[in-house]
């Protein structure tokens, strides 16, 4: 039986040991305060209030609320470009994500050089990678169009210009940074017991089988963080339309976030943003709850 | 070394420490945020030395901003009480942060403890656009104007026109276009005229308010409470999608082959793909530096006029004048007025500014071309256009008004709403931000 004075050390040398564990989380602790939560709950103030940043907020209550649902003639078509743009991005990120990842986990020579070749735009910043496709798209000026056009009398659309074609075109150049999706899903596959496959294919099951029947369900913990994710990402959707379509044309890629920088910054009404994104905040929590309770139907942890 | 001699070197050096700390704190630094990029910055670090010469212990610290971000950081500069002490507006910006206070200091006070006329310096509609409610928000630092239609005089041999003789009215243009366009098929070889340059961003340029102002139009009427472009405006986009149509088979097939804004057509132009491309008078020097091959086949002219209206003639309208002003909070308000006064007033600052670049929308009442400067070769057409451009007060929500009615003539050109439906609907969305 422990003395008592023995008790007394381990508890002190428990203590020592937390603080000491607090002590190297402070860092992230004091930037989650100060740079995420700090400022959401400061969003949270803001977006009951008149604040245009000249002057000290006024309390208005849910009037920012009220003017969002009733009176903002861009918000519904905000909201459609989002939804749309989520719609296409979210299957078609996991779908390439994944099979780019399946291709790639094989143990062929250079297969490391392809899996780095694959990554490398999802390093690229943002704006740099928009410039780069705003010039390849460019209808004059461009890689495809000019082509197209002059060797074959094909006119084909002004991709980032065109009422149809704008939205899917700014799909597909987020498509470019799958990489990050891919490694994720190639650590998952990789995670996936050989010997399942081994037995399976034994017992004669072909490729496709062994990949719907083992695979998919031994990875869909990794689908299920990637679908959560993307989806959160999509939502999110910012800087390629502010750089190639800024909102356009005709407002067909004006998204939401989009919309609320304009409310913003360009109207001067940062309490009316602020309930914007307020909105959005619990938008996107709840369908990650959704996303959690429709889990535990086709999501398996188990490993054998 | 002998011990005295030591302690002495120690003093005198702690000493010439103290001194040169003592000399940098003398100094002010100002901080001036603008949007004078590329080949303007070098020119206007170069103003701002000569500003720092004749002010000792004021130093100029320049920030070049792009012009997409620049109000967000001024905004997010004044919420955190880090303002700069200059900053340069864009024509809409100054009466809608006017409107919502806080934002700029007034400079009445500075001009009168200085007994200062502006209209000794600055040209009325220069002064009267940086004026709200008789309190000066800001100095302006060009006269804002319409776009003209820089063209190929070859093209136009080509195809029959006579290149001394451009159009001057909207029937005129509507041939020149036909004839200067052709296809092959559905494939555009060669496009006449973009009637509608820019109109799918967000940028400055209103196609439709500029067409609208030469059919003897205008958006905002003189109570400044409700629109004014209802009653010229379908016609106006008649005008433009007629053209559009009659010449290379709408819109829609101009920008799938062409695209929609200067950085696909200014290329095509220089290509000789466009005949007739509208842009600003800064395009001469956009010309020089880009195309100076360019510059012995181009020709420019004002904005035709609608012939149809009577006593319709060239004319430009504008909605507001850029300028520089001192944000609220500046933290040396007093220095940075000098400055203002400098780039903004003075002929070593402002017209010689404006001089290197070569333009001629100065604001001052003289700012000739520099001595031995590579004239201008349309000089009397410029002249003309700043003659035949009014300008008024944009409203607070103009920049809003702004963007609706580009997002409005986009939709009506591309098919996706009919003029009138459209007309309809941009007249009552303007008409609620004009009374917001």
């Amino acid at each position: 039986m422990p003395s008592k004075l023995t008790t007394k050390r381990r508890t002190r040398s428990e203590r020592r040991e937390a603080a000491w564990g607090y002590f190297f989380l402070a860092p992230w602790l004091i930037g989650l305060v100060c740079f995420s939560l700090g400022p959401i709950l400061a969003n949270v103030y803001f977006a009951f209030t008149n604040f245009t940043a000249s002057k000290a907020p006024e309390w208005v209550g849910i009037a920012n609320f009220t003017r969002m649902f009733s009176q903002d003639r861009l918000l519904p078509q905000s909201l459609l470009s989002t939804l749309q743009y989520v719609a296409l991005r979210v299957p078609l990120w996991l779908i390439v994500g994944l099979v780019l990842a399946v291709l790639v986990n094989r143990r062929l020579p250079g297969i490391r050089l392809m899996r780095s070749i694959l990554y490398l735009p999802t390093v690229l910043p943002v704006v740099a990678s928009a410039v780069i496709w705003l010039w390849f798209l460019n209808p004059q000026a461009g890689f495809i169009n000019p082509v197209f056009r002059e060797e074959f009398g094909i006119i084909l659309p002004n991709w980032l210009g065109d009422l149809r074609w704008a939205l899917p075109t700014l799909v597909a150049i987020g498509i470019w940074q799958v990489g990050q999706t891919m490694m994720i899903f190639l650590a998952g596959l990789q995670s996936v017991p050989t010997e399942l496959h081994e037995a399976a294919r034994i017992d004669g099951a072909n490729a496709w089988q062994r990949f719907r029947r083992i695979t998919l369900p031994m990875l869909s913990p990794t689908i299920y963080f990637n679908a959560v994710v993307a989806t959160i990402g999509a939502f999110q959707v910012f800087g390629a339309a502010f750089i190639l379509t800024q909102g356009g044309p005709v407002n067909r890629t004006l998204f939401y976030v989009l919309l609320l920088y304009r409310r913003a910054f360009q109207d001067v009404n940062l309490g009316y943003a602020s309930a914007m994104a307020l909105v959005l905040l619990i938008v996107v929590l709840l369908l990650t709850l959704l996303f959690v309770r429709t889990s535990r139907s086709w999501v398996t942890y188990d490993r054998v | 070394m002998p011990q005295k001699l030591k302690r002495s070197l120690v003093i005198m050096g702690v000493f010439a420490v103290f001194l040169g700390g003592l000399s940098h704190a003398q100094d002010t630094t100002l901080t001036f945020w603008n949007i004078w990029g590329g080949t303007r910055t070098p020119l206007l670090r170069e103003v701002l030395d000569r500003f720092e010469a004749a002010n000792p212990g004021i130093k100029v610290e320049n920030v070049v901003l792009d012009s997409s971000v620049a109000q967000q950081q001024m905004i997010a500069a004044v919420a955190a009480g880090t303002a700069p002490d200059l900053y340069m507006t864009s024509a809409y910006e100054l009466t809608a942060w006017a409107a919502l206070g806080g934002f700029i200091t007034p400079l009445n006070d500075y001009i009168a403890a200085d007994d200062l006329d502006l209209g000794q310096y600055l040209k009325a509609a220069a002064i009267q656009g940086s004026t709200v409610n008789g309190e000066v928000l800001q100095l302006p630092f060009k006269l804002s104007t319409p776009m003209m239609i820089w063209y190929n005089k070859d093209l136009f041999v080509e195809a029959g026109l006579d290149p001394n003789d451009p159009p001057e009215t909207w029937s005129e243009l509507h041939e020149a276009a036909v004839a200067l366009s052709t296809m092959n098929g559905r494939v555009i070889e060669q496009l006449g005229l973009n009637v509608c340059i820019n109109c799918s961003d967000t940028g400055p340029e209103n196609a439709f308010a500029e067409w609208n102002a030469t059919n003897g139009g205008a958006l905002i009427d003189e109570s400044g409470l409700d629109v004014a472009f209802d009653v010229k405006g379908a016609e106006t986009l008649t005008f433009m999608t007629r053209l559009m149509e009659e010449s290379v088979g709408g819109f829609n097939n101009m920008a799938a082959q062409m695209g929609v804004d200067w950085s696909s057509q200014r290329p095509a132009f220089y290509e000789g793909k466009i005949a007739m491309h509208m842009d600003g008078t800064w395009f001469l020097d956009i010309l020089r530096q880009e195309a100076p091959e360019m510059l012995d086949k181009v020709g420019v002219f004002l904005l035709p006029y609608n012939d149809a209206t009577e006593g319709a003639t060239h004319r430009g309208l504008v909605h507001g004048v850029p300028g520089y002003l001192i944000p609220a909070g500046a933290s040396h308000p007093e220095e940075a007025w000098e400055l203002l006064k400098f780039i903004a007033l003075e002929q070593d600052g402002a017209c010689s500014f404006f001089q290197m670049q070569r333009r001629a929308d100065s604001p001052l009442l003289e700012c000739a071309p520099a001595d031995g400067a590579t004239p201008n070769p349309f000089q009397d057409t410029f002249e003309s256009l700043i003659e035949t451009t009014g300008a008024v007060a944009a409203p607070p929500a103009y920049n809003a008004i702004h963007l609706r009615l580009k997002e409005f003539q986009d939709a009506v050109l591309r098919g996706v709403v009919p003029i009138d439906r459209g007309l309809e609907l941009a007249i009552e969305d303007v008409r609620l931000l004009l009374n917001e």
